[in-house]
């Protein structure tokens, strides 16, 4: 049961890894990760609401 | 990618005239602060030399400095820089993906060492051995140190990597860091922003070509021309502030009219870079033009040191984002004023052993005369 | 004009000072002309720095024109006092060197252990602990403690405000003066300290302004006209 992992996915924002298990020339399974994080959420805990706009816009910048 | 003409040539292929050529140079002579004498250096380097292989990072990132870059409406600026050089990997915009990425950049690293730019986009996660990024299996650390560490010279792209942008903002989950930090001693230029603006990373580029050197740096390795002077120097709104007209509410009369935001909390003051000038979106606007006050994107003080960005006054570490210095302050003293007065009145009661102040008669010591 | 009438001055009715002298009373030259004229030279210019001050980070008053330059003037007046304000630090350190002994570092610092215990005195007396306490001639130890917190504060005012200056006033002479700090702490935290200096010195000033009545009020010892004539009067006990 060959294993293909594709990683890193390009033409996308962020860094996505994809694993796929193939059977007999179909997917039997598949995995995704998204291997990066920085914790936007965290960051934004106690800080003043009007400025959240700001912090959470820079979760993508496309 | 990857052929092995000149940059004219390859501008040629393109179909940018000559006369756009010429254009293009005049431009990045005068985003560069540099004298007209440089005009003929600049087209003439970039006449003569092959296209230099240049690969881009993408650690901690939103992609938005990528996007700036991108933003080019025009056959202008930001599609000459990806005919200018040879951009072998970039993970947003490149053909291949998976291992055939992976090989492209290892074969630049290979045979290009030494040579190659590095620009780098996204900060670099360092807790718990890096995790927070990992791409094709490695760190983002074990990547910067390959990749950087044999690069001619590292360009950071981007607040995030130049010293690790809002990733870094507190609490800094994951230790997210600059580039030059992780990778010590190598040759780096730091070129801040929230995006970092696409004219300051051609003229960067192009003054390497043309002259072999980095620009003029400051003393947080960010060139001159871009980042030497304030906001706040050449604001078109710096005449209102100086007369003393402010915005006071979103949408009042005074922003209306285009008065300073100073009240709104911007941070122009304390800002350095061309925004002003170069601006925008192909030199459309900028946020101060558009009516938003400016937040200092390319400061490493902007997402905490600064405080909130409708603030005025500072912001005082440790205490909650409502407390600002202002407050604090007024508190300190009425509270001072309180205690003295409550002094004044228990004195009243509890007293002193009052000494004699005044002689009932007249002055003895002039009788004595 | 100035023969016998209404106008006539009568020195002796003008003349406070002397009133309350007993005939052992001392009357004792203590302040000498630097130290008093540096004194007066900071209260001019602090009191201007603070409100010049507090409109910059925070402009109470709106012009309605475009004419008016309200914001300038008050930036101006800032920095021409702060420049006053160094001239009057400048002389005052000089006179730390070249005055009388009232005037040496000695003032300042609490050196030796009766100083020391001195202060602890002080604290008690103002904390209605202790009914009365003996006063020296020149600062009492715990007045001593505050005027060199608040000298240091001043000096954080001025260095983070040179600092603040040598961001639009380029040159080396400026770097000197407070460019350098930037190296070492960033423009936020300069701003925060410049700006909070600003409500330790008005708190300052109001417990000056008290402790000094307070205290010319309870030993008649001529404390407040001593800073404007440098005369302290001492009562022979």
């Amino acid at each position: 049961m060959p294993k293909i992992v594709v990683d890193p996915i390009t033409r996308i924002e962020g860094h996505l890894r994809i694993e796929a298990i193939i059977e007999g020339g179909k997917i039997a399974d598949a995995w995704s990760s998204g291997t990066m994080w920085r914790g936007i959420e965290n960051i934004v805990k106690g800080r003043d609401p009007r400025e959240v706009w700001l912090f959470v816009s820079r979760i993508c910048g496309v | 990618m990857g052929t092995k003409d000149t940059i004219y040539e390859g501008l040629f292929n393109y179909g940018i005239t000559r006369r756009d050529f010429m254009k293009f140079c005049t431009t990045m002579s005068a985003t560069l602060a540099l004298s007209s004498t440089s005009i003929p250096k600049i087209a003439e380097a970039l006449q003569q030399k092959k296209k230099p292989y240049a690969v881009w990072l993408h650690f901690q990132e939103c992609t938005g400095d990528t996007e700036s870059l991108l933003r080019a409406t025009k056959p202008s600026i930001a599609q000459i820089v990806l005919d200018i050089i040879s951009l072998e990997y970039h993970e947003t915009i490149m053909a291949g993906s998976g291992h055939s990425a992976e090989k492209a950049l290892h074969d630049v690293v290979k045979n290009q060492k030494g040579k190659y730019f590095a620009l780098v986009e996204g900060s670099i996660p360092t807790k718990d051995g890096g995790i927070y990024c990992v791409i094709a299996g490695k760190t983002a650390v074990e990547i910067a140190k390959e990749v950087c560490g044999n690069a001619l010279v590292t360009i950071n792209v981007g607040s995030c990597s130049c010293w690790g942008g809002i990733g870094s903002a507190k609490p800094n989950p994951t230790g997210a860091t600059g580039t030059a930090s992780v990778v010590p001693g190598i040759k780096y230029i730091n070129l801040p922003g929230c995006p970092a603006n696409a004219e300051n990373i051609t003229a960067t580029i192009v003054h390497y070509l043309t002259f072999g050197t980095l620009p003029a740096l400051d003393r947080y390795n960010r060139p001159l021309f871009a980042y030497g002077k304030r906001i706040h120097d050449n604001c078109e709104r710096r005449p209102h502030f100086d007369a003393g007209q402010f915005v006071r509410k979103w949408g009042d009369e005074g922003h209306r009219l285009g008065w300073c935001l100073y009240e709104m909390g911007c941070k122009g003051p304390m800002a350095y870079q061309n925004c002003p000038t170069v601006k925008w979106n192909d030199g459309i606007s900028y946020p101060i033009q558009s009516g938003h006050p400016c937040f200092a994107c390319a400061s490493n003080d902007s997402w905490d040191v600064f405080g909130p960005i409708y603030n005025r006054a500072p912001h005082v570490p440790g205490a909650s984002y409502q407390a600002t210095a202002d407050k604090i302050g007024a508190a300190v003293v009425a509270g001072t004023a309180a205690a003295v007065a409550t002094h004044a009145v228990i004195r009243t009661f509890l007293g002193y052993k009052q000494k004699e102040r005044f002689s009932k008669e007249k002055n003895e010591a002039d009788k004595m005369k | 004009m100035f023969d016998k009438g209404p106008y006539v001055w009568q020195p002796q009715k003008l003349d406070m000072f002397r009133k309350s002298r007993k005939a052992q009373d001392k009357r004792l030259y203590v302040w000498q002309l630097p130290v008093r004229l540096s004194h007066w030279l900071n209260i001019l210019t602090i009191t201007t720095l603070i409100i010049t001050g507090y409109y910059i980070s925070d402009p109470f008053m709106h012009a309605i024109s475009e004419d008016q330059s309200i914001m300038a003037k008050m930036r101006f007046i800032h920095f021409v006092s702060a420049h006053i304000l160094i001239a009057s630090a400048i002389l005052r350190i000089y006179w730390l060197f070249a005055g009388n002994k009232f005037a040496r570092l000695k003032e300042f610092f609490p050196y030796t252990k009766e100083k020391r215990k001195e202060a602890i005195e002080f604290i008690k007396f103002y904390s209605f602990l202790k009914k009365e306490v003996h006063h020296p001639i020149g600062h009492n130890a715990l007045a001593a403690i505050s005027y060199s917190f608040t000298y240091f504060m001043i000096f954080l005012a001025i260095l983070t405000g040179y600092a603040l200056y040598s961001e639009s006033h380029t040159g080396f002479f400026w770097y000197l003066a407070g460019g350098w700090v930037f190296g070492i702490i960033s423009d936020g935290t300069i701003r925060l300290i410049h700006h909070s200096v600003m409500w330790v010195l008005t708190a300052f000033l109001i417990v000056h302004v008290y402790i000094v009545w307070l205290n010319d009020n309870i030993e008649g010892n001529g404390l407040i006209s001593s800073i404007f004539t440098g005369y302290k009067i001492y009562h022979k006990d």
